[in-house]
């Protein structure tokens, strides 16, 4: 029994190390560098911009990391530029909503099995996916990947970039960590 | 000429796209702002963050230059550990690195965003005659190292770029006044056009004028009058966006100066120099990836008031095709080719004005490798064929045959480069550079008798058969941000050698004599290695105050150099000593800064047709500062000051610096 916890314990530890990025309650330094990669999209961001939070609601953690997003955002947090943020919290069972939308925050939490069907909706909807969780940005459902600390790393996928038919200045693209196929 | 323009069509033509236009800007602010640190292209032609350059890279940024009170570049430049300033005159000087220290300096190539404001005639740099306004640089770019691989010929010791706001993504309105001693007074204004987010269009305008140092000068040193500082330039530039993947580039921009100078004889000469520039570019963003054209003109016309008379014209035309892009998520490429042309001739000749004319045709490329997330590798080759041609009639009596001076040769500059981040705060950087040294048009190709006086002429030729000087350098680097004191500390040392250095003689005769006098022509005279390192604790507190405190050591060795009119051995300070700190409070900024340098021994010729001798310099220090206060959120005023410890101080072979101080009202809009 003992070697039996141990090896549950030993393989857990496994998944956590390969899987690579602990989850981690998005917090306004994620928030502020998600935003600093907006004036360096190609097409501009119209003012006010329009943000879907997504999560999942049979995911309390991920509902409570999309309700933390929209209160740093109710806050007063704009993006470069003075413009200023319209955000709206999503469930992953409700992803039509993201029509009209420009940006989709996805919250920490949210089960991997989400981000096929989270990306899908968002290309078809033309909305640039920002998370913090760069499983998502690998597997090319999320366009970019932030991650703040302790040095600024954005991951970006072409891939899912292009299906939403979203481009960045090439400079960015060269300095981004491209990631997913290619 | 024609034949310039007909293959600068060419490129274009090849390139798809049929208007000539000029390199764009990256929106260096806002990537700045997401990575949280200066982002640049001087070290493999493609964006790096700072952190990540296989280079020896110091990144000066705008507020680095405004908290330094200077209006001029190389006095700030001399808070970078490795560069040496020597100053001339009240507004005339060179800036050596690592030790190679000599008045019209060969071995630093110098840009304004990407263009090339290095003269090719003698090889050197006017930095009293940059169209450039101080208050208008994002930010100066010192890449230490050959790195000719990417930018050419004479960025041997290394390369400065000087970056402007952009008039696309930056909007910068500035103006400035200042008065000071030395009866000095500058303006510079600069404003930008913004044309709705479909490009913008950028003019600047400024100039100086000053009293010359009036230090104690041998007799019979600076013939004819003193020229007193002055300059003036006007610059404009635009970036208009076509389309999302299309971006047009323009730039224009006039310049005109007058100084007293030390010339590559060592003699101090009054001189007046005016130059014109044009260039157009674009930048396209292809499936195939960044496809960039830069094509620009430099014209030169020089004026030396003494007794030679001496009135230079030169010309550069470059053209450059380059593309960048990606394979694979790891791997960023950037292909290149080049075509430059100049030529150089004397005006003031009564014969046919010989006219040396250089074609050069350069293909090359970078290869950035992302090994892992912590390492990556970084190899630069270019290579280069340059076609050399004498027009016009020679002297009588010419040394080297009019179809001597027909010659091709050949070229090959690489740099390679490793960088192991081996925590999130350690850095390790071992590259290994070989840059190529062209020889000056001057060396190559003049061909005049001069009248130096007192009955002395020297028939002067340019030497055909020159080989290039290489230059090949070794550095091992390493670097630790330190958070307990909110400060990254920088080591870098290196081992660099010298081949085939180029200089004329010493001693006048000593090639024998001509129809006319002396003979005099350059020759390839020997080999030079130096060593040393540099360390630099930089940081800054939230508090309000900052620091930088850095120790360099530069050691020069020359084999085979006595008897040449070249002296590298001494001509800088060994060991330097540098120290800046500041403190910001509401509205109050305060700002000092001292520098200790050892003892040097430079070439001097001390009156024209004697021949240069080593003069001792003993070591100095020297301090200043700057005291500002913002007025309000747009308008600033700064007292500045510079050498305060001495009326009078030496710091090299040439006049002694006097004490200065300036006045500065600035408005940023």
């Amino acid at each position: 029994m003992k070697k039996a916890q141990i090896l549950s314990a030993a393989g857990l530890l496994c998944l956590a190390l390969l899987t690579g990025y602990p989850a981690q309650a998005t917090d306004r330094f994620d928030l502020a560098v998600a935003l600093k990669t907006l004036p360096l999209l190609t097409n501009k961001m119209t003012n006010p911009a329009k943000v879907a939070i997504v999560y999942d609601s049979a995911s309390p953690e991920s509902k409570a990391d999309a309700e933390s997003i929209q209160s740093i955002i109710d806050g007063g947090l704009e993006a470069p530029g003075n413009i200023k943020l319209v955000a709206s919290m999503v469930d992953v069972a409700e992803l039509t909503k993201l029509n009209g939308k420009q940006i989709a925050f996805l919250a920490d939490g949210i089960p991997s099995a989400d981000d096929r069907r989270i990306g899908n909706g968002a290309s078809a909807a033309g909305v640039l996916t920002i998370c913090t969780n760069i499983d998502c940005v690998k597997t090319d459902d999320c366009i970019l990947g932030v991650v703040s600390k302790p040095r600024v790393e954005v991951y970006y996928s072409p891939a899912a970039a292009g299906r939403a038919r979203i481009s960045f200045v090439s400079a960015f693209t060269m300095l981004a960590k491209q990631v997913g196929s290619m | 000429m024609r034949k310039s323009l007909l293959i600068i069509s060419g490129i274009v033509a090849l390139s798809g796209y049929s208007a000539p236009a000029r390199a764009q800007a990256v929106d260096y602010g806002s990537l700045e702002s997401l990575f949280g640190e200066p982002i640049t292209t001087s070290a493999t032609g493609t964006p790096q963050r700072a952190s990540d350059v296989a280079a020896d890279m110091t990144i000066i940024t705008a507020d680095e230059i405004r908290r330094s009170g200077s209006r001029s570049i190389p006095e700030i430049l001399s808070r970078v550990p490795g560069l040496d300033i020597l100053q001339e005159g009240a507004n005339t000087w060179d800036v050596g690195v690592r030790g190679y220290q000599q008045p019209y300096q060969p071995r630093l190539l110098v840009l304004i965003d990407g263009r090339q404001v290095f003269i090719d005639d003698y090889s050197r740099m006017n930095w009293d005659n940059l169209p450039v306004n101080i208050d208008d640089i994002r930010q100066i770019e010192v890449v230490k190292g050959a790195s000719s691989a990417l930018f050419g010929s004479n960025a041997t010791g290394g390369v400065i770029n000087i970056i402007t706001y952009s008039p696309l993504y930056d909007k910068d309105n500035t103006v400035s006044a200042s008065i000071g001693t030395q009866n000095e007074v500058t303006g510079d204004a600069t404003t930008t056009f913004g044309l709705d987010g479909h490009g913008g269009v950028k003019f600047s305008a400024g100039g100086l004028a000053m009293d010359e140092f009036d230090t104690a000068r041998p007799s019979g040193e600076v013939p004819g009058e003193i020229k007193h500082p002055y300059h003036r330039y006007a610059a404009q530039s635009s970036v208009f966006k076509v389309n999302n993947d299309l971006q047009i580039n323009t730039e224009a921009n006039y310049t005109d100066k007058s100084g007293n100078e030390a010339d590559f004889v060592y003699g101090l000469v009054p001189i007046q120099m005016t130059s014109y520039s044009a260039g157009a570019g674009f930048n396209w963003q292809t499936p195939y990836g960044l496809i960039r054209n830069n094509n620009y003109i430099n014209h030169y016309y020089l004026d030396m008031t003494y007794a030679p008379n001496i009135t230079d014209a030169n010309t550069l035309i470059v053209s450059q095709l380059e593309d960048q892009f990606r394979v694979g998520a790891d791997n960023t490429f950037r292909a290149m080719l080049e075509y430059r042309h100049k030529d150089f001739k004397s005006n003031n000749m009564p014969y046919q004005y010989p006219q040396f004319a250089e074609d050069s045709y350069a293909i090359g490329g970078t290869w950035l490798w992302q090994i892992t997330d912590k390492l990556s590798m970084t190899n630069a080759l270019r290579l280069e064929r340059n076609d050399t041609a004498m027009n016009g009639t020679l002297v009588a009596d010419s040394y080297f045959p009019k179809n001597a001076y027909g010659q091709t040769y050949n070229t090959v500059s690489a740099n390679a480069g490793l960088v192991y981040k081996m925590t999130n705060l350690d850095t390790l950087r071992a590259t290994y550079g070989r840059g190529v040294q062209d020889p000056s048009e001057i060396e190559n190709g003049y061909n005049n008798v001069l009248n130096l006086g007192g009955g002395v002429k020297v028939n002067t030729f340019g030497n055909p058969n020159l080989k290039p000087t290489v230059v090949e350098d070794y550095e091992l680097g390493y670097d630790r941000k330190v958070p307990s004191i909110f400060s990254k500390l920088k080591f870098s040392t290196y081992y660099e050698i010298n081949h085939d250095l180029i200089a004329y003689p010493t001693v006048l005769g000593s090639e024998g004599t001509g129809a006319n006098g002396y003979l005099s022509y350059p020759t390839n005279v020997g080999d030079s290695q130096g060593w040393g390192g540099e360390i630099e604790i930089k940081g800054k507190h939230p508090s309000g105050f900052h620091w930088d405190a850095s120790y360099s050591l530069a050691e020069v060795r020359d084999s085979g150099l006595a008897a040449a009119g070249l002296h590298y051995s001494g001509s800088a300070p060994e060991h330097h000593f540098r120290l800046w700190g500041g403190y910001t409070t509401g509205p109050w900024e305060f700002d000092a800064h001292g520098q200790y340098a050892t003892s040097t021994d430079m070439l001097r010729t001390v009156s024209i047709g004697s021949n240069p001798t080593l003069v001792a310099t003993a070591g100095y220090f020297t301090m200043g500062g700057r005291i500002g206060y913002k007025v309000s959120d747009h308008v600033t005023v700064a007292a500045s000051f510079f050498n305060v410890t001495q009326d009078h101080l030496t710091t090299s072979a040439y006049p002694a610096i006097e004490r200065q101080a300036l006045l500065t009202l600035t408005g940023k809009f």
